[in-house]
């Protein structure tokens, strides 16, 4: 089993912010939530690996290749999926499929017309008669029609209900029966990747703070709760962030197997969600 | 590439129609201006499509989705630049059917015909307007690229102005008279051989380097 997406020691620098060399691999076959607040560097590390901003440093393989030498080849393989959608406004679905489908090797007619039949996508209406939710399945369904390996996804699900997310989600569920198929997910809305992430990679602000398996990561940490009179410097040290009010306190330890040993008694202890890590992590340095 | 053209003729399948609306326009508005007229308006439609063009592309922020599909950056320049002749052409076929209803409907304006020289006028000056403008644009965009537009615009019409008056000064008409006097010789094909070879000469230079160019943009 390869890998279908590797970044090794990527680095980008902009005026106020930058990409501090993260690394991070995706297996053949697997979906990965690529989460992280706004402005961590999500869409920055997304546009790196399509080639639309230049990197300054490190690598980035996908399907083994490097992904400027081999760049047509490896897009032909490269299903994308933006926050907003880009295509012609002016066109109808029609019009615009007809100008992108030649562009890929392995376009399939039957598939697509598929997705638009499941989707209930006008083909003659204008893209810009669609509602947001419409845009983004007919961005999917053009995604979906080559045979891409890899889907690449920057928050696709913003600004959508609850009812399409959940649509969407079932889709890419279907899309991963096929273990050839990979996807990547960049989210802040964590809920959607517990559902259907393999691997989770967390970035703050440039850098790489977490990347494994989701469920690696969601026994490793644990929810600490219990009284302030438990609290002393010691114990401080072992979380990762921690909320403190007058009743006692809530915090995050990354190793659940400590956690035993620094608290004999009188704690609860909660599986967090990857909502929590986020917070905790990002807002430790606040809470501690 | 073909694609990518048809991309542009899609997009702008209503400028289009406005475009040979424009092209009406200007039979009438340029009667006065003898063999110039076709020149002029065959430069205005084109520079109506591929201002259009740049700024479908700027309005959804195309780039991105096309920079993400399978295609090379070189070959979005190329289509680009090729797509220029097309307009030239369409633009000539515009200004052409514009004065025949015109003539049919017998519409009492002095309307001027397309000549060989019309057409290598209109390819030079819109060469010189692309080749300078369009590595612009992929540099810096369609709307930053505006001002730089609007400037250019400008010298396009004072050049020719100044030109004109400079040529009342006698020295300088003798000059160019005897500039011209090497050309004595030459057959209208001749000149407009050379014309048209300087012309793509220039865009081949600027399509280069617009390639560079945009081969290290951002987006």
């Amino acid at each position: 089993m390869g890998n279908i997406l590797e970044v090794k020691d990527l680095r980008k620098n902009f005026k106020s912010f930058a990409l501090k060399g993260i690394s991070f691999t995706l297996p053949k076959g697997y979906v990965m939530g690529f989460i992280g607040p706004n402005g961590a560097g999500k869409s920055t590390t997304i546009k790196l690996i399509m080639n639309l901003l230049k990197k300054d440093g490190g690598q980035i393989k996908v399907l083994g290749k490097d992904h400027i030498k081999y760049e047509k080849e490896i897009k032909n393989h490269i299903g994308f999926v933006y926050d907003e959608n880009h295509f012609y406004e002016e066109l109808t679905l029609r019009e615009m499929k007809t100008i992108i489908a030649p562009f890929y090797k392995t376009w399939d007619e039957k598939i697509f017309d598929k997705y638009m039949k499941i989707f209930e996508l006008p083909l003659e209406k204008k893209i810009k008669e669609l509602s947001k939710g419409m845009k983004m399945k007919f961005s999917l369904a053009i995604a979906l029609s080559h045979d891409a390996k890899l889907l690449i996804m920057d928050e696709p699900t913003s600004g959508l209900d609850p009812i399409f997310r959940s649509e969407l989600l079932d889709i890419l569920r279907e899309i991963i029966q096929d273990d050839e198929k990979s996807v990547f997910f960049s989210t802040h809305i964590t809920s959607d990747l517990e559902k259907i992430a393999d691997y989770i990679t967390f970035i703050h602000d440039g850098q790489i703070i977490l990347s494994n398996t989701k469920d690696d990561i969601l026994d490793n940490y644990c929810i600490v709760k219990g009284g302030l009179d438990l609290l002393d410097k010691d114990a401080q040290k072992a979380f990762v962030g921690i909320r403190k009010n007058n009743y006692g306190f809530e915090g995050l330890v990354e190793n659940r197997g400590k956690v035993r040993e620094l608290f004999k008694e009188n704690i609860v202890i909660e599986k967090p969600s990857l909502e929590d890590i986020m917070l905790y992590i990002v807002r430790g340095s606040q809470y501690a | 590439m073909l694609n990518l053209i048809l991309k542009d003729l899609l997009v702008q399948k209503k400028s289009m129609l406005f475009a040979f609306g424009y092209c009406f326009f200007l039979v009438f508005a340029f009667q006065g201006l003898d063999g110039t007229a076709p020149v002029g308006a065959a430069t205005a439609v084109v520079y109506l499509l591929i201002q259009y063009s740049f700024a479908h592309e700027d309005k959804n922020k195309s780039e991105i989705m096309l920079n993400s599909l399978p295609i090379s950056r070189k070959d979005i320049v190329i289509a680009k630049y090729l797509s220029i002749f097309l307009y030239i052409g369409l633009a000539m076929v515009a200004y052409m059917l514009a004065t025949l209803i015109v003539m049919a409907i017998k519409i009492p304006v002095k309307v001027h015909f397309l000549s060989i020289e019309n057409i290598t006028t209109t390819l030079f000056i819109v060469s010189l307007m692309t080749s300078s403008y369009l590595p612009v644009v992929f540099k810096l965009g369609y709307l930053k690229a505006k001002m730089f537009n609007i400037v250019m615009f400008l010298l396009f019409f004072f050049i020719p102005m100044s030109l004109l008056s400079l040529s009342q000064n006698p020295e300088f008409a003798l000059s160019i008279s005897k500039t011209l006097d090497g050309f004595a010789n030459w057959s209208d094909w001749q000149i407009a051989t050379l014309i048209a070879g300087i012309s793509l000469l220039m865009m081949f230079i600027s399509c280069c380097i617009s390639i560079r160019i945009y081969n290290n943009r951002e987006f």
